[in-house]
């Protein structure tokens, strides 16, 4: 079954590249990404909901908490393609794309999420790492699509940031391995996820210290980790908004992932996760802290998101950083995080059609102009900010909750003080695009063009639903045990 | 010491003589060069150490090292630059001769990395003191890549220094490992061609846009 999916995913890429009529790639590409999303949704149901461990050749291993990131992948790849297809449409209208760029992103665009989920379901660590590196290759050409200096800026600082934090990682992987053949393992059982957890207590604790250095240091950049961050909200800010989307909704998490895999190994190792969990903690305060004041003084509605998801990223830090307790809100968060940020990515794009620019200043009565996009994206917003009942306030307010179980008043305190900034550069700056400006000509002297209901409206309002859904579901106690039950399998 | 052991330590200390003859040098052409000697010797040694261990089925990454960063990888950076005429003159932010005591203290935080970094050498098969040469040597090319794309401020010196940073990689994977997994170096190969060859696409559509390959250019997006 993985092999099929593996090939529908390299199938889409390649039809959709080899037609040659553009209306052709963006129907091949909505379809077949259906079929694809959903064969994928399907397979990955299994070891999802009956905690079954699916194993493939040595080199992929799917447990519940693979399944889990395989199914936000794919769900936001899903979302991705419905959205696409509109936006690109529109942008291909409008001349923005041309026929090639349009071509290159259809392959492209399969291509990043197969190797998102390749590296979750990859039970090697050396899989994992070309996997990782793929994202970046795969999402680099996607940054740099519209080949204007922004753009082109963002993709060089993408890929050569993320490049030497990869190569950094690649240095923490080595050393892992270093660690598996000292403590007695074959070399070529030294990279296997599943080997080194089994054989966790027996690896050199000093090495595997220097080697989560290394890999943390390396993949906390990809994460979007405060001081690592320079590269993440040029590409957020710079790429189309469907491709911001799944950037920021799951590429972030992806890295996230793969940094919890290597911690439980260390833990294990070094007999104790006090460590680890030290690290999760100064750069999850660094970078909520950080983001809060870059966010605050944001001038371009797309880039105030790409530093959102910077501090989102620095809240499921220090939720891992909590421990144990921390582990269920964090893998909650992972999913009110990918919902409500790719929402408010593609409602970005849709604004960002209409209005041409994308400087907060320059966007004025939206409510007016697009009241569909405006009422979803405020509604969006909400549920970014935690207001229940959604997601977001089910995963934000179990991490508080474990900062004061666990005696952290004065992260609770920081926390609070960085979320509570935030807010208030989030509803500023959206309330100042979104609010009607009277000094602009009202409805009745200007005739604006009337905003249709379109296929990216659909995919916002289906995502605020499984927020809804989602948010309940978390509240309730077998909400609760589901993700403690997928928490369970990430130290196998 | 035998011939073999001369001939490894022979490429090991080109590999670091080769890295510092590169910082310095402000026209790409001979930048590249000096990249090449220094992926060649990364090939030597590989198929000396292998030899020295008598396990000459590692072969194959040396032959992959030689084929992909002594010959492919140069060349697309060679004909990316033929095509931008600015390209030949390099920049950086310090003078080449200050680049050359940067390299020295690079050299000394390496010695001071290697000092604690708690290899089991007596588990090596050859002498202490070499391997632990080597892993300076390593660990150097590693700090010597990221002090390349820190302090130069053109886009072909960065790829360099991104790719003078993965010959370290490699280095330390030959000294700690014994050699990468095949699959994993075959992997990486791959990834370091398409790398470069993403590289010099984003290179050349930089010059189309700015007329230059200055990375301070490159200053748009800031907050």
């Amino acid at each position: 079954m993985v092999i099929i999916i593996f090939i529908l995913f390299l199938l889409t890429a390649a039809l959709a590249y080899a037609s040659k009529d553009i209306k052709v790639t963006r129907m091949i590409a909505l379809v077949m990404g259906i079929i694809n999303s959903l064969a994928t949704l399907y397979f990955l149901s299994t070891p999802l909901l009956s905690g079954q461990v699916m194993s493939v050749g040595g080199l992929l291993r799917i447990d519940s908490f693979s399944a889990y990131m395989g199914v936000l992948i794919t769900m936001l790849y899903l979302f991705t393609v419905v959205s696409s297809h509109r936006f690109i449409g529109e942008e291909v209208h409008e001349k923005i794309m041309d026929a090639a760029q349009t071509k290159l992103y259809f392959l492209l665009l399969p291509i990043f999420a197969l190797a998102m989920l390749t590296v979750v379901m990859a039970d090697n660590l050396g899989l994992l790492w070309l996997a990782l590196e793929a994202t970046t290759l795969a999402s680099t050409p996607l940054v740099a699509i519209y080949k204007k200096d922004g753009s082109l800026e963002a993709a060089w600082k993408y890929i050569i940031i993320c490049s030497l934090g990869i190569s950094l990682g690649l240095l923490g992987v080595l050393m892992i391995s270093y660690s598996g053949i000292q403590s007695g393992m074959e070399p070529i059982n030294s990279l296997s996820l599943s080997m080194l957890t089994a054989g966790a207590a027996k690896l050199l604790p000093a090495i595997m210290q220097w080697a989560f250095l290394f890999a943390f240091i390396g993949l906390g950049t990809k994460v979007g980790f405060f001081p690592m961050h320079t590269w993440l909200p040029d590409a957020h800010g710079r790429t189309p908004s469907p491709i911001s989307a799944m950037l920021s909704g799951v590429l972030l998490n992806v890295a996230f992932y793969c940094l919890m895999r290597i911690k439980f190994i260390t833990d294990i190792s070094l007999g104790s996760d006090q460590w680890t969990n030290n690290l999760f903690l100064i750069f999850g305060i660094l970078s909520v802290v950080a983001s809060a004041f870059y966010l605050y003084i944001q001038h371009h509605y797309k880039r105030m998101l790409a530093y959102s998801s910077m501090e989102h990223m620095g809240i499921l830090a220090i939720a891992v950083g909590m421990g144990p307790i921390g582990i269920v809100p964090a893998l909650m968060h992972m999913y009110a995080h990918a919902l409500s940020k790719s929402l408010l990515f593609f409602g970005s794009g849709e604004i960002l059609l209409r209005a041409k620019t994308g400087k907060i200043a320059d966007v004025k009565n939206m409510i007016r102009k697009l009241p569909i996009t405006g009422v979803l994206f405020i509604i969006g917003m909400f549920a970014l900010l935690a207001a229940p009942p959604f997601a977001t306030f089910a995963s934000e307010i179990l991490i508080m909750s474990a900062a004061v179980t666990k005696g952290h008043y004065i992260i609770f305190m920081i926390l609070l003080a960085a979320l509570s900034l935030v807010a208030v550069g989030l509803l500023k700056h959206t309330f100042n695009m979104f609010n009607i400006d009277h000094t602009e000509p009202s409805h009745a002297e200007v005739e604006h063009e009337k905003e249709k209901f379109n296929l990216t409206h659909l995919v916002m309002a289906v995502q605020i639903c499984l927020l809804i859904v989602g948010g309940l579901f978390m509240l309730s106690q077998s909400g609760y045990n589901f993700f403690a039950e997928i928490a369970k399998s990430i130290s196998y | 010491m035998t011939t073999i052991q001369l001939i490894t330590e022979f490429f090991a200390g080109g590999l670091l003589l080769a890295t510092f003859l590169m910082m310095g040098k402000i026209r790409l052409v001979p930048m590249l060069r000096y990249f090449a000697i220094a992926s060649l010797c990364l090939a030597g040694l590989g198929a000396s150490m292998s030899i020295l261990r008598g396990e000459t089925e590692f072969f194959i990454a040396p032959i992959a090292t030689l084929l992909f960063k002594v010959v492919f990888v140069p060349l697309i950076i060679y004909f990316t630059a033929k095509k931008i005429p600015a390209s030949n003159q390099l920049k950086m932010y310090v003078r080449p001769a200050t680049t050359y005591i940067l390299f020295a203290l690079v050299l000394v935080i390496s010695g001071i990395i290697v000092r604690n970094i708690p290899v089991n050498f007596a588990e090596m098969p050859e002498s202490i003191m070499f391997f632990k040469a080597l892993l300076f040597i390593s660990v150097s090319m590693i700090l010597s890549g990221i002090l390349i794309t820190i302090i130069r401020k053109d886009l072909f010196s960065q790829v360099l220094g991104l790719l003078t940073m993965e010959n370290g990689i490699a280095a330390f994977g030959l000294v700690a490992l014994r050699g990468i997994p095949l699959f994993l170096e075959m992997g990486i190969f791959f990834v370091i061609i398409i790398s470069t060859m993403i590289l010099a696409a984003l290179i050349d559509s930089v010059h189309k846009v700015h007329a230059s390959g200055d990375t301070s250019i490159l200053n748009e997006l800031i907050d």
